[in-house]
């Protein structure tokens, strides 16, 4: 029996095999008489475009990317999505009725959206515009996915693109490159996404502190407090000055953030020190905050549980440490994770409407501070970078089509030439979805002075049904002109750039490095362990100089080289 | 014999009853947890814990239930759990049964041709390459077929209808049956044990599967209940790339936990209830289906 089992897997074996090699044979040659073919077709029209060129170059080296009139274009269109399509999107009419063009949405959870990409793309069906982050679109450009954006074109036919991007990020057409061709128009981030300093008022004012701490000795003062001085008046030795979500502030101040610990999907800090790109983890400043945070954590000020993180679960932004007053403070989330309700009827922040459901009292005595100034007056917590975090980028049929990527950027131009169309693109119509509400600002810094609040009527109000109804990120770019600046949008945005610290560090290293599959990993968890380590005093101060060490020879050192071949680049 | 139990086994037996008393109540309890927290009213802090809620309402189920998404989701959820598990049964039990047969020619051949494919298969993109190219999409047909005949289950199938003597098959034919009959009079009676098992597996593969859907339908209407319980739940996880809704609306409404809960628990409540009916055939099942052919 097993003989013949043998034999028989052998056969199917070999007959696979064969067949394999048969197919094989004959695939490859085909694939080969298509390239060519398509080889063939390119260069003729290649030649048949310079002969254009010839004719044209006199005039406009980018004639054909003149959109033809009347010609209906169409557009295999993907976004952000955070709502299923609507049945028949208003949005999508409207923009597809004002530009005689045609959306093909592929309708994509945003959770899964790059495998369902990659599919789409194996598949044959290339998007005509995606947003992707900056390995992608070294990949896809590699794999010839992507078409190249000349700086002409996009000057010529969405002026005001251009010009946002230069007003806000200068230099910001040296991220979205590879192999000096531009591919992507970036997205611009807003410096409202750093990390919150939060401060219990009543605590504070319990332990006798009037004013809220500024420099790193009063961080010092009142974490110490809030430990020893019983702030919650129970009479129980139950409370500490600060847990993991803490500490992002406390390395702020030595100039450097290792990393935002206590996130589940933080990754190690670039930053630039005299001219080159570092690894923050690994810098001598490091080890004196390490230093500090080893002597609170032996003096009990730091909440013993803070390697398991400030949340257990449920929304990611929620600190369930200082929500049930175990900790004084904490930098949980974003700024606007913890804003309170401005005008009636809008929720309030999560963190805030969650601690109200416990003690009304102690949510209206939220206070948020400035990050501590350290040693050397410097002083910092983890923000997003406000630029090369992810890009627009146009499918390969843009480039093939020059005229459909020129129409395309006329439709951005409209929308980006004035606040109406903005707003139109990103609320829906006027009167219709939204209307203009005339307010006084509540907000003390800017007391006195008249703007408006756009408000959504009825469902529109809400992100979502926007979202499904192609309106909110469906026709954005991500930019931030200048008007989303000023007070005009709504309170809260007005709130929350009052209440937003501005003192932050990012990650500067924006690219994917060449090694880093192979030495990421281990270098992570290298990071972790000597951090957690040496603060839970496991490990002396000293082992830091042995981590740098083997995190070096770990593979660190080719990526610290890789990356500064790409910094280098930059300046080029 | 109970009474026998003394000293050391008495111990023993104290102490395994406890231990599994723990390990009952820790697998139980996310489900009271969950339970709990989809019957309080979102005002209820559940940064603390809590097994009765403080206040009970039903507002979560009622906002689940009215959610238009849930309902194409138990649509599709519906069609493709009964109308798949009842072609892969008849499918994969008519392979099965051929192969069981010591007169099915090449029989080793072929089963070896077939069990080949639990160790290598195409893989993601070629399978949706195939499904695409049979003009599938955005039909019920993406969820089933692929999966029609799981390898698994047909060799279970054979290996039970191999135990079964093959003089109830002579019988039938020395009456005047042919093998179409045989199959439904005579073996079908017989093997109601390896069916609900097979049918239960089916039946919750097909419950629980979501991912095919997700890449196979492109209308959210044709989105199966495990997507939308999917988005719901995790909507709100990492919204902090979410560009425009920071500067123009309530970037923090998401959907509360209790929300979540009560989608959990609208989705999982179904296979929940079918379970304990058809559990008494399951063990018997397996026990049966594993013996070597």
């Amino acid at each position: 029996m097993p003989k013949n089992v043998f034999r028989l897997f052998a056969v199917i074996l070999t007959l696979c095999m064969t067949a394999a090699a048969v197919t094989g044979c004959k695939g490859r040659p085909e694939e080969n008489d298509a390239g060519e073919d398509e080889k063939k077709v390119e260069s003729s029209t290649s030649q048949i475009g310079e002969e254009n060129k010839k004719v044209e170059v006199k005039e406009d080296p980018y004639a054909q990317y003149e959109p033809v009139e009347g010609k209906k274009y169409k557009y295999i269109w993907t976004y952000y999505q955070t709502a299923p399509l609507a049945d028949d999107p208003a949005m999508k009419k409207y923009w597809e009725d004002k530009f005689n063009v045609k959306f093909e949405v592929l309708d994509m959870d945003n959770k899964k959206a790059e495998e369902l990409i990659n599919l789409k793309i194996a598949s044959g069906v290339i998007p005509d515009k995606m947003s992707v982050n900056a390995v992608n679109l070294k990949k896809y450009s590699e794999q010839g996915i992507l078409a190249e954006i000349p700086m002409p074109v996009l000057e010529k036919y969405a002026p005001s693109v251009k010009k946002i991007l230069d007003e806000n990020t200068p230099g910001w057409d040296k991220y979205g490159r590879n192999n000096g061709k531009m591919y992507g128009i970036p997205n611009q981030g807003t410096d409202l996404w750093a990390t919150p300093n939060i401060f219990r008022e009543d605590w504070l004012k319990n332990v006798g502190i009037d004013k809220v701490p500024e420099t790193l000795e009063e961080y010092e003062e009142a974490f110490y407090k809030f430990t020893g001085n019983d702030p919650d008046k129970n009479g129980e030795d139950d409370t500490y000055g600060l847990s993991s979500n803490g500490f992002t502030a406390i390395f702020g101040a030595f100039g450097f953030i290792p990393k935002e610990f206590g996130m589940p999907w933080t990754i190690s800090m670039w930053q630039s020190r005299d001219g080159k790109l570092v690894f923050s983890a690994i810098q001598p400043e490091m080890k004196q905050a390490l230093t500090l945070l080893n002597k609170w954590y032996n003096d009990g000020v730091i909440d013993p549980e803070f390697i398991t993180g400030e949340n257990q679960g449920g929304y990611w932004a929620i600190s369930h440490a200082f929500v049930n007053g175990k900790i004084g403070y904490t930098g949980r989330g974003m700024p606007y994770h913890w804003w309170p309700s401005l005008t009636e009827g809008k929720k309030e922040g999560p963190n805030r409407a969650e601690i109200r459901k416990l003690d009304p009292g102690f949510a209206d005595s939220i206070a948020y501070a400035n990050p501590p100034i350290g040693p050397d007056g410097k002083r910092g917590v983890w923000a997003n970078p406000i630029i090369g975090s992810s890009f627009n980028v146009f499918g390969i049929d843009m480039e093939k089509n020059p005229d459909k990527m020129g129409k395309l950027l006329q439709i951005y131009e409209h929308i980006h030439s004035s606040y109406e169309n903005y707003n139109t693109a990103v609320n829906g119509v006027d009167g219709l979805h939204w209307e203009f509400k005339e307010q006084v600002a509540i907000v003390p810094e800017l007391a006195g002075k008249k703007y408006k609040v756009v408000s959504g009527i009825g469902e529109w109000a809400k992100g979502a049904v926007k979202n499904a109804n192609f309106a909110h990120t469906a026709m954005s770019l991500g930019l931030r002109p200048k008007w989303r600046d000023m007070p005009t949008l709504n309170e809260d945005y007005t709130y929350n750039v009052t209440h937003t610290n501005k003192y932050h560090i990012s990650n500067e290293l924006l690219v994917g490095l060449p090694s880093e599959a192979k030495y990421k990993a281990e270098l992570e968890k290298l990071v972790d362990e000597a951090y957690i380590s040496i603060i839970t005093g496991e490990k002396p101060v000293d082992y830091f100089d042995e981590f740098v060490r083997k995190w070096k020879n770990a593979g660190g050192e080719i990526l610290e080289k890789e990356a500064n071949v790409w910094y280098a680049s930059l300046s080029e | 014999m109970n009474n026998k139990t003394t000293g050391p086994g008495k111990i023993f037996d104290i102490l395994n009853a406890l231990f599994m008393i723990l390990l009952a109540i820790s697998t139980l309890y996310p489900f009271i947890y969950l339970l709990s927290l989809s019957l309080s009213s979102q005002d209820v802090s559940f940064t603390k814990l809590y097994i009765v809620p403080p206040k009970i309402s039903f507002d979560n189920f009622e906002m689940v239930l009215s959610n238009k998404y849930i309902a194409y989701g138990f649509r599709n959820t519906a069609v493709r759990t009964l109308g798949g598990t009842a072609l892969s049964l008849f499918f994969t039990t008519f392979c099965g049964y051929s192969l069981s047969k010591k007169y099915f020619p090449h029989r080793t051949f072929w089963t070896s041709f077939i069990i080949i494919t639990m160790f290598v298969n195409g893989g993601l993109i070629p399978t949706y390459l195939l499904v695409r190219d049979l003009k599938l999409i955005d039909s019920y047909w993406a969820l089933v077929l692929p999966n029609l005949i799981p390898t698994f289950h047909m060799v279970i199938a054979r290996n039970f209808f191999m135990t079964i003597p093959d003089s109830l098959e002579e019988s039938a034919r020395i009456d005047g049956a042919n093998d179409i009959l045989i199959f439904f009079r005579i073996i079908v009676p017989v093997s109601k044990p390896i069916l609900a098992t097979l049918a239960l597996w089916k039946v919750v593969w097909h419950w629980n599967a979501w991912f095919d859907s997700m890449i196979y339908t492109t209308d959210s209407k044709m989105h199966v209940l495990m997507i939308v319980m999917r988005r719901i739940v995790l909507e709100g996880l990492a919204n902090t790339m979410d560009p425009e809704s920071l500067a123009h609306d309530e970037t923090q409404i998401v959907n509360p936990e209790t929300l979540k809960a009560a989608t959990i628990m609208v989705t999982t409540v179904p296979v929940l209830i079918f379970y304990p009916f058809i559990q008494k055939y399951f063990v018997k099942g397996i026990m049966i289906g594993s013996l070597k052919g």
